[in-house]
């Protein structure tokens, strides 16, 4: 089983003067804003459509400077951080 | 490198964005007039009592102007009218904007708020709900507003939206016919936990009408309402600390210094490009043209400069003035004219707080330099600095 992750529809992302936003579109969220940094807006494009933890730790490796052991570190808080806000929808699906 | 989605505090990001807004002139405020026409008759409007049934935005027109902003880098946006909740797209034009990941104000007089509104805004919460309130009795309210029930339902909207969490203010204009109430209404608001503002420049109607400036207060009556308001001025002293003086940086031939057409801008039911909501003289249609275009004549409005001579120019209390070239330009037909009444309240309030030794200012003393331009003798005699 593997666990596939796309971002949900109770949030937009703008770009505003260069600053990467979250804009909470409900009543329930924990703040009505988040700032995203440049790698989160960048995960947040690939999130996109349903993808694998691997997937895209993948891109990121791909498209910035950084290891497969970092990248998979911070896709797992950064995962977890827009499941915190439910920014994110989660599907199991055999491989 | 690390990823993450901080937590910033809106107020935060925001003071972010105004700097950069302000450094690359980036338009991130706007508001938008979704309808002109309103439900009620009052008797102070520079708007509604002008429009014509046909004078609202159509969705398809909202959306044109909501991608126009988009685009542009805007962030805010005020929903206002008229009557914005008697628009009868308003739902899916509000939605629209939401989708779009606008943060939304909207200016309305709550009269048609029951549950169901309710409810939706606090499924959709805009940032802010600026509800007018004219009046804190019945009788006086509905004076002023025309309209049977209004005081309740306006009372009712209020509280439906309290239970519910939606953030809101509350606002009454400042008349000879609302003055005496004012403390009542702030009191109250505060009771509430509610923010409370007043505004005491009354504008002539949109097509002429000077009607509404009969219920302009004379400057001592304005002083001697903020002074209720306020005790001793000091929210009043805490806000002119930074804006008094050669060194505020606020004095000077510059006749913008708010965020006019450098960070904000407004558009009227047509399209039609103004630096806010109380100027409605046009600088280009966002139906027509493109958003550069329009921004870039918007610009150049407002680089405007005084002319050598000009009272303002070198006014110490330029950045504490108590008009603006918007109300300015309302009762004179140019931002770069002259109105003695904002001058008096202005020099008064500033004596007031200990920043100018007599209170008068230097055009009561020396006259007016020729060639600027005032109000109209019509308009002159409407105004209460003159009677």
């Amino acid at each position: 089983m593997a666990t596939r992750f796309m971002r949900g529809d109770r949030h937009v992302y703008r770009n505003i003067a260069g600053e990467h936003l979250l804009i909470a579109l409900h009543g329930d969220s924990p703040e009505p804003l988040f700032a995203l940094t440049p790698t989160a807006a960048f995960l947040w494009e690939q999130l996109n459509d349903w993808c694998t933890q691997e997937e895209l730790a993948a891109a990121l490796s791909q498209r910035f400077d950084v290891t497969a052991e970092q990248a998979a570190r911070d896709i797992n808080d950064f995962l977890a951080q827009l499941d915190e806000v439910r920014a994110l929808q989660t599907q199991e699906s055999t491989p | 490198m690390s990823c993450g989605v901080p937590v910033i505090r809106g107020e935060t990001i925001r003071d972010r964005l105004m700097a950069k807004a302000r450094a690359d002139r980036i338009p991130l405020q706007a508001e938008v007039e979704i309808i002109a026409t309103c439900n009620f008759k009052c008797v102070h409007c520079y708007i509604a009592p002008c429009a014509e049934h046909e004078d609202r935005m159509s969705l398809e027109q909202a959306r044109v102007i909501l991608r126009k902003l988009m685009d542009a880098g805007t962030m805010t946006v005020l929903l206002t009218g008229g009557e914005v909740l008697t628009h009868k797209q308003f739902k899916e034009i509000y939605l629209e904007a939401k989708r779009c990941g606008f943060q939304i104000f909207i200016n309305t007089n709550a009269y048609l708020i029951g549950e169901r509104w309710a409810d939706f805004f606090a499924e959709w919460p805009p940032e802010t709900i600026s509800i007018s309130i004219y009046g804190a009795t019945p009788e006086s309210y509905e004076r002023l507003t025309g309209i049977p029930r209004s005081y309740e339902r306006c009372m009712r909207a209020v509280d439906l939206l309290l239970e519910r969490g939606v953030p809101m203010e509350l606002k009454c204009p400042a008349m000879t016919i609302t003055k005496d109430e004012l403390p009542l209404i702030k009191a109250w608001a505060a009771s509430k936990g509610l923010r409370f503002r007043t505004d005491h420049n009354i504008m002539p109607q949109e097509k002429g009408g000077l009607q509404p400036l009969q219920l302009q207060l004379s400057p001592e009556e304005v002083i001697s309402m903020q002074q209720r308001l306020d005790p001793g001025l000091v929210e009043q002293r805490r806000y002119a600390e930074r804006r008094v003086g050669e060194a505020s940086g606020f004095v000077g031939d510059r006749v913008y210094l708010c965020g006019a057409g450098k960070i904000s801008l407004a558009i009227n039911v047509h399209g039609g490009v103004t630096t806010c909501t109380t100027s409605r003289k046009v600088v280009g249609n966002l139906f027509e043209q493109s958003f550069d275009e329009v921004w870039d004549a918007l610009g150049g409005k407002v680089a405007a400069r005084y002319p050598v001579g000009h009272p303002c120019a070198t006014c110490q209390f330029h950045g504490i003035c108590a008009g603006c070239p918007a109300t300015v330009e309302s009762l004179t037909g140019l931002p770069t004219g002259y109105v003695q009444l904002y001058c008096k309240i202005t020099h008064m309030r500033a004596y007031e707080m200990g920043y100018h030794p007599t209170g008068v200012p230097r055009t009561v003393t020396s006259g007016i330099p020729s060639g600027i331009v005032t109000p109209g003798a019509t308009t002159a005699r409407m105004l209460p600095v003159l009677n």
